[in-house]
């Protein structure tokens, strides 16, 4: 399930872009789920461990990935750190539901993310309320925003 | 720094063109879009000048702010267009905010986060759209007739005004004996709250837009929003101005093309300039204006309709 602390959080790793390009595996862009991500968000095809191919920049390194990739990659593959998804755009909301199917997942908001119209199941650890829906939600956490 | 100034980057791969209006410009949006590409752009910019590749044109310098150590860096930069990325934590902090309240820069800021110290417009929030390798920014929030942003055609019972002193006794006058209570939220971060724990009511909320981009995202995302009429002048004092209630030399040029006249240095915010100008104007005639107490000048019939026209259908 997904696990949101929201407002500011001393312990989330808040620039995400330095701490992907300083850390992350090669390994992660080739897995079938980083695939979809990068083809879905940044309209770019995965070609090898080190090469992106973009319709805007051509061949080019994962460092060049766009800040809501990156985030969601670190999400998806480093259990270590919570990180700060506020970098992640609303295109990227339902890679986050998807990634915490089946397992917990915690992240840090500064902004209320737009999960859309559909049920979900969320945790706010601010007040330890699990929410189905944005307005419930918002209700919950937007004085923490 | 005043005034609207066009800024056109572009290398090998992407073009960027857009205006900017005011000291704060706010750009987020979607993932993907092309927001780290320009500020890096800029970035580049800014460490090599043009031997970086990047050709950046305007009127005005155009400066990333990379130092780690950034009130440092941003005493040396003076009367220019400083970008921001959001990585940078500190813009959410106090001490962010006023050291950029004294400087003549404009100020570009790629972030998500609800800036709550920081007086940025609802209408200077933006994403990137692309067109092939051209990107151009487009307003996240636009607003219909009479300055609404939601719920137009909604009868309310409600007036829930952000001011507490002149702006609500104006519209605590005008609503008076028409069945609509009028309250006073007393702060724009407090409309949030008090709308939530009044979701049962229409609510006509009545909020300076020039300094409610902090607060309008969380507002529309309300589940209670299809009883809520979202208003968004510029100020109360701007209200009074545009209904031509005061005559002065310039106002009309101002209100068509405030950027011209109002000074980044002076007011950090749009609603600052017309509460000085709405006073200054008029001190010694019978619409003297006070922001603690409205002048009954303003509240007669005839008077206070002017006020309303822009913003509300009778």
């Amino acid at each position: 399930m997904l696990n949101i602390y929201f407002g500011d959080m001393s312990e989330a790793i808040y620039n995400t872009n330095v701490y992907f390009n300083n850390t992350y595996k090669d390994s992660w862009i080739v897995k079938p789920l980083s695939r979809e991500i990068i083809l879905e968000v940044d309209q770019s095809e995965v070609m090898d461990e080190k090469t992106i191919c973009s319709p805007v920049f051509g061949n080019m390194s994962p460092k060049k990935l766009s800040g809501g990739v990156k985030t969601l990659l670190l999400i998806a593959y480093d259990r270590s750190r919570i990180f700060n998804a506020s970098t992640c755009g609303d295109n990227c909301a339902h890679w986050i539901l998807k990634i915490a199917e089946g397992r917990k997942v915690v992240i840090n908001l500064r902004h209320l993310m737009d999960f859309g119209k559909d049920e979900f199941k969320i945790k706010v650890l601010n007040t330890g309320k699990i929410v189905k829906n944005m307005g419930d939600l918002v209700a919950e956490a937007g004085e923490f925003v | 720094m005043r005034g609207t100034h066009h800024v056109e980057v572009k290398n090998r791969d992407a073009v960027f063109k857009f205006n900017l209006f005011r000291n704060i410009t706010i750009v987020r949006g979607n993932s993907g879009t092309g927001k780290t590409t320009l500020f890096e752009m800029i970035s580049d910019f800014t460490r090599l000048r043009e031997a970086s590749g990047v050709n950046l044109s305007c009127d005005k310098e155009c400066v990333a702010l990379i130092d780690i150590d950034w009130k440092n860096q941003l005493r040396y930069i003076s009367d220019s267009i400083v970008f921001i990325d959001e990585g940078a934590e500190y813009i959410k902090t106090k001490e962010f905010a006023k050291t950029i309240k004294d400087t003549d820069n404009y100020y570009v800021i790629f972030n998500r986060e609800n800036l709550h110290d920081l007086p940025y417009s609802v209408d200077e929030i933006y994403e990137i759209k692309a067109s092939g390798k051209y990107h151009s920014f487009t307003k996240m929030f636009q607003s219909g007739s009479k300055h609404i942003y939601s719920g137009g055609r909604l009868k309310c019972d409600t007036v829930l005004s952000e001011d507490s002193k002149s702006g609500y006794q104006f519209y605590r006058n005008f609503f008076d004996g028409s069945g609509t209570e009028c309250f006073s939220s007393e702060s724009n971060s407090a409309i949030f709250k008090w709308l939530k724990e009044h979701e049962d009511k229409k609510v006509f909320v009545i909020a300076d837009g020039a300094a409610f981009g902090s607060e309008i995202d969380r507002i529309l995302k309300l589940r209670s929003i299809a009883n809520i009429r979202l208003c968004l002048p510029e100020s109360f004092e701007w209200l009074i101005l545009k209904s031509g209630l005061i005559k002065t030399e310039n106002i009309q040029e101002i209100l068509k093309n405030p950027s011209e006249y109002i000074e980044s240095a002076e007011f950090f915010s749009w609603e600052n300039f017309f509460e000085k100008y709405l006073i200054d104007s008029t001190v010694n005639t019978p619409f003297q204006y006070a922001k603690k107490e409205i002048n009954p000048a303003y509240l007669n019939d005839s008077n206070s309709k002017k006020i309303m026209d822009e913003i509300y259908i009778q």
